[in-house]
């Protein structure tokens, strides 16, 4: 299902959901202060749908954690702080974190935003995972920052790879989105890992995220004729640039990154017949937790298609939880010790355990085709 | 009666120019209104800028201050991109919060926003019109600020050239279509009023020009129901009233006139023959003042040319009086110098042969001396016959003559007689040459000199003075000067003067008031009067009784250079090495002084009586040299005696010896090839270096 329909029936349960579970959470531990974990997400703006399901990952986590007891007795809540799609609004919300004192930060989703956050919180000495920032400058920051995704140069070479070895494609071109740290990184390393098989990069382009019209921006493309045309931009974007990319006669074959999420087929339909993307999780990759996820998920919100920042914010929450639990305290710094040693936990899109950098190491991957009208899982890629 | 007739077209002038001011007027007014109404319509364009500006900003500040925050610079130059494409928009410029540039677009870049506009930034943005040298433009600046969160400036400048250059084009638009409406109702104007008013007043103006130029009864034809109109029928009706009066006037006028004509044809007879009778009379009076002044002049012309006539006669009989003197002196002079030949030489020969101290000596040299004296009194009678002028020789009157005199023995012997005399020179130092015989003109002088000293016994100045002077009109004073170059000895004293009535006689030979035997010969100033007509110049004298006299000598000038004056003779430089001397003269004493004195130069002497004697011996004989008398009676002379030995011995050299002054016949001898000519008595030296001379001159 599409996930701009979520929207519209999803707020209310939502709020529903959360009612319960502040309701359950204060059976559970009465007499003492509940522990608060701030979800710094966009919840309006055009990161909205990712941001949306991200929260939707992290209430299912809060929800079973206070019904398994709560974290060393006291309820967890989740502080919702909409960042706005914006970096400026993010680093507002990485403020009114900080004031509140919460024990983490999950977010933000974009590395922009992500990028906007993660020095406040670092200085602030605040431990944050972001589930879906992959460029790998956000874990840099410091040692209080976290990713419970895996990043853009293992993405970037992945694809790379897989259009080159897998596809036997030699020439490609990059259409980048200049607003967003993500898309730029992805193409860097993407081009990079191309060149280096030895593939050529024809054209790179570039572009600015919410516009509408493409075609100053495909016009080089058509006459050019690539192999593959890399779009490593959010799903709407990329999904318009797709759809008008076809109309113009472009017959190459796109892929994506993570960002474009399952949603790309709202924006382009069926012009999407034989793209590929790379994904954090699918129902069809073999981690295990799995099959719990889906089923609460789709209890909580109804059948239909899981983003994959879902499981990654849910693996996210746990992360926290677990660290906590191992700490056995709520100081800062203990619980950034124990994530930081986190032994091997294995989640929904994953096992987890961290680099220096704050970075899961043999996290996985899956790519995705387009075939007859769906998404179709093609291809799991392990580290 | 006269009407002031201006220029025609002054009414059409008029009406043009009021037309023309009243468009112009309107045209002004228009503009006025016109440019405060674009005024108007600039300025709320202008504000339409700002709010464009403004809302621009806007729609993009929290997309740019997201940008900016996050560092993606290449999409702020995105996003002032897109706001670039909104129409006008020239320039934009965002800075950081510390007021340093990040990104621009458009041609206005600033590197950096003061800190003052920062901090009125903070009050809120800001509009400013910027009139620049090409552009026009607004800049709007503001602070970039999302949810309370300063992320720096934005500076976006709207370029108002267009909008300015379309309200010009506008005004001239407007301007144009006004003008040319203008131009077309005032172009109708002009022509309704020249048809309506102008052309029928003209015709008016005609048709009073023809009664005024006599048409009287002209009618016009004006089927107008205005003024105009109405003006043209009084008109018509004036001009028939005119008509007849004029004729009626005409008829007595007429009448008039006819009585006046007679009277004044009888005056006029009258009056004529006035002014005939006055002319008459007039020109008779002129007519004989006329002839009375033609007398009057012919009497007094008659007596001028009387006067110059009889001074010419004067001046005549004088020269032909000296001339006559002249003649009798030199036919005398003639004969004595053949009888002085004897005993001038012969004293110097016996001389020679007397030892030094044999007591004859004295008495011989006594006989020299005389002999000399006579020979000098012979010379003044030669110079007197204008035949004594022998060696002519370039000369400078100041250094040959007369300082040479104030320098000899003579003068001494002069200033010890007058010891009261003073001398004064003015000599021209740039004095011209001429050509003279300095021992005629050193006598001249010395004579002067010495009459000037004898006219103030008492003793006085004698003033000689010496000057160029060109003599462009002839000069009438006691000779007529003609015209020329000449130098002037001047010599005045400032004694007892000449009388008049001796002015005119003191030239002739032997008058003289002097007491006679102190100054010689009588001859003095015959002598100064013949050396100057010798020279061809003239004598001016001017005297006045008991005040002093003044002499002025006239030499015509010579562009020649002075001569070398003559080495001094030595007698074994002259000796004859044996030549053959042919001496042909008719005189024996002659013969004999020139047999003895060539002799003794060491020559072998012929001598000859006459020219048919020599001739024949030439026939079968041969000479070196002839000496060769010039006037040989009753046989040839010299001329004839020379050309005929030519004729046998071509080129036979020969000195001439003559009494007489060297004239024609010695000049056309002397062209035929003969040498030079010395003149009797000759000295020893001289014969010696005529002869010697002539040897050794190389036949040219």
């Amino acid at each position: 299902m599409a996930m701009g329909n979520i929207k519209g029936y999803c707020r209310p349960i939502l709020m529903l959901c959360l009612a319960c579970l502040f309701r359950i959470g204060a059976a559970a531990a009465e007499t003492t202060q509940p522990v608060e974990l701030a979800a710094i997400l966009p919840q309006s703006g055009k990161a909205e749908a990712y941001g949306r399901a991200a929260l939707q990952g992290a209430q299912i986590a809060v929800g079973e954690i206070n019904r398994e007891g709560g974290l060393l007795n006291h309820k967890l809540t989740l502080v919702v702080l909409d960042s706005q799609s914006s970096p400026i609004y993010a680093k507002q919300m990485a403020e009114k974190a900080i004031q509140r004192n919460v024990v983490g930060v999950m977010g933000d989703l974009w590395s922009t935003h992500s990028l906007a956050i993660a020095p406040l919180l670092q200085q602030a000495g605040i431990p944050m995972i972001t589930p879906g920032s992959t460029a790998p400058e956000v874990t840099r920051i410091g040692d209080y920052i976290f990713r419970s995704c895996y990043t853009d140069d293992f993405q970037g070479k992945l694809m790379a790879d897989f259009a080159f070895r897998d596809s036997g494609f030699r020439t490609a071109v990059v259409l980048t989105n200049i607003s967003e740290t993500y898309s730029q990184i992805l193409a860097a390393y993407f081009t990079e890992a191309f060149i280096r098989q030895g593939g050529r990069v024809i054209h790179t382009g570039s572009y600015k995220g919410s516009a509408v019209d493409f075609s100053d921006l495909l016009t080089p493309v058509v006459q050019l004729v690539p192999e593959v045309v890399f779009v490593p931009g959010y799903s709407r974007d990329s999904g318009l640039i797709i759809k008008q990319a076809r109309s113009m006669g472009i017959h190459a074959v796109f892929m994506g990154g993570d960002a474009w999420e399952t949603a790309v087929y709202d924006y382009a339909g069926t012009a999407l017949e034989n793209s590929y993307f790379s994904t954090h999780w699918h129902p069809d990759m073999p981690y295990q937790p799995s099959k719990a996820f889906i089923h609460a998920y789709q209890k909580a919100f109804g059948p239909g298609e899981i983003s994959s920042f879902a499981p990654l914010s849910y693996d996210a929450v746990r992360l926290f939880a677990d660290a906590i639990k191992r700490s056995n305290s709520l100081d800062h710094a203990k619980i950034r010790k124990a994530l930081a040693e986190t032994p091997g936990y294995t989640g929904v899109t994953g096992l987890f355990r961290f680099d220096a950098n704050g970075d899961p190491i043999q996290k996985g991957a899956g790519i995705l085709r387009f075939h007859d009208g769906r998404w179709q899982f093609f291809k799991a890629y392990e580290p | 009666m006269r009407f002031p007739i201006k220029k025609p077209r002054s009414l059409s002038f008029r009406i043009n120019t009021a037309i023309w001011t009243v468009c112009a007027a309107m045209l002004l007014v228009f503009s006025l209104f016109f440019y405060a109404f674009e005024n108007h319509q600039r300025q709320s364009q202008i504000e339409q800028a700002k709010v464009l500006l403004s809302s621009v900003y806007l729609q993009k500040h929290e997309e740019l201050a997201n940008e900016i925050f996050a560092g993606h610079r290449e999409a702020v130059t995105y996003i002032l991109n897109e706001i670039m494409s909104v129409k006008g928009i020239g320039s934009i410029n965002v800075f950081d919060t510390k007021g340093n540039l990040l990104n621009s677009t458009g041609v206005l870049r600033y590197p950096f926003i003061a800190k003052d506009k920062r901090r009125e930034l903070k009050d809120g943005p800001q509009y400013e019109e910027i009139r620049g040298e090409e552009h026009p433009y607004i800049a709007f600046s503001t602070n970039i600020e999302v949810i309370g969160e300063h992320m720096g400036y934005f500076v976006a400048y709207f370029d108002l050239s267009d909008l300015y250059r379309a309200s010009q084009m506008r005004m001239l638009l407007i301007m144009a279509v006004f003008g040319s409406m203008l131009v077309v109702l005032s172009i109708v104007l002009h022509y309704l009023l020249i048809r309506l008013v102008v052309q029928p007043v003209w015709r008016l103006r005609d048709a009073m020009g023809d009664v005024m130029k006599g048409h009287l009864g002209a009618q016009m034809e004006l089927p107008l129901k205005d003024e105009i109109g109405e003006v043209a029928d009084a008109f018509n009706t004036m001009s028939l009233q005119l008509q007849e009066q004029h004729r009626r006037l005409t008829r007595s006028v007429e009448a008039r006139n006819s009585y006046a004509a007679q009277l004044e044809e009888t005056n006029r007879k009258l009056a004529q023959l006035n002014a005939d009778l006055e002319t008459i009379v007039a020109d008779r009076t002129r007519e004989l003042r006329a002839s009375y002044d033609t007398l009057q002049t012919e009497i007094q012309e008659r007596r001028r040319t009387d006067q110059e006539k009889r001074a010419l006669e004067e001046r005549l009989v004088r020269s032909q009086k000296m001339e006559a003197l002249g003649i009798l002196a030199g036919g005398v002079a003639h004969d004595l110098n053949n009888v002085l030949s004897g005993i001038v030489s012969y004293p110097e020969l016996i001389l020679m042969d007397l030892s030094p101290d044999d007591p004859l000596r004295s008495m011989i040299s006594t006989i020299q001396r005389s002999g000399q004296k006579a020979a000098a009194i012979v010379q003044d009678l030669l110079t007197l016959a204008r035949r004594g002028v022998t060696s002519m020789g370039v000369l400078n009157l100041n250094r040959d003559i007369i300082d040479e005199y104030l320098n000899s023995p003579e003068f001494q012997k002069l200033t010890s007689y007058h010891p009261g005399i003073v001398i004064e020179t003015y000599l021209d130092r740039d004095l011209m040459n001429i050509r003279g015989s300095d021992v005629h003109l050193r006598k001249a002088v010395m004579n002067l000199i010495s009459n000037a000293a004898e006219a103030q016994p008492e003793g006085g100045r004698i003033v000689i003075s010496t000057t160029n002077r060109y003599v462009d009109l002839p000069v009438s004073g006691y000779e007529h000067v003609h015209e020329g170059d000449y130098i002037v000895l001047c010599v005045e004293d400032f004694g007892s003067g000449i009388a008049s009535e001796d002015l005119n006689r003191i030239f002739e030979p032997f008058y003289t008031k002097k007491v006679m035997g102190r100054s010689g010969t009588g001859l003095g100033m015959s002598v100064i009067w013949g050396t100057v007509q010798d020279h061809n110049g003239y004598i001016n004298v001017e005297s006045r009784e008991g005040q002093g006299t003044k002499f002025e000598l006239y030499f015509p000038v010579t562009r020649e250079k002075a001569d070398v004056s003559p080495a001094t003779f030595s007698l074994e430089k002259y000796s004859g090495q044996g030549e053959t001397v042919l001496v042909i003269d008719d005189v024996e004493e002659q013969r004999e002084i020139a047999f003895t004195m060539l002799t003794r130069l060491g020559y072998t002497v012929v001598v000859m009586s006459s020219g048919e004697a020599a001739l024949e011996y030439l026939q079968d004989h041969t000479a070196d040299i002839l000496v060769l008398d010039m006037i040989m009676s009753p046989g040839m002379d010299g001329l004839e005696t020379y050309t005929r030995i030519i004729a046998i011995h071509p080129g036979q050299k020969a000195v001439i010896a003559s009494g007489f002054a060297e004239n024609e016949r010695v000049k056309e001898t002397q062209r035929l090839g003969a040498g030079a000519y010395i003149r009797k008595p000759y000295t020893l030296e001289k014969i010696a270096m005529a002869i010697r001379t002539e040897i050794e001159r190389v036949k040219s």
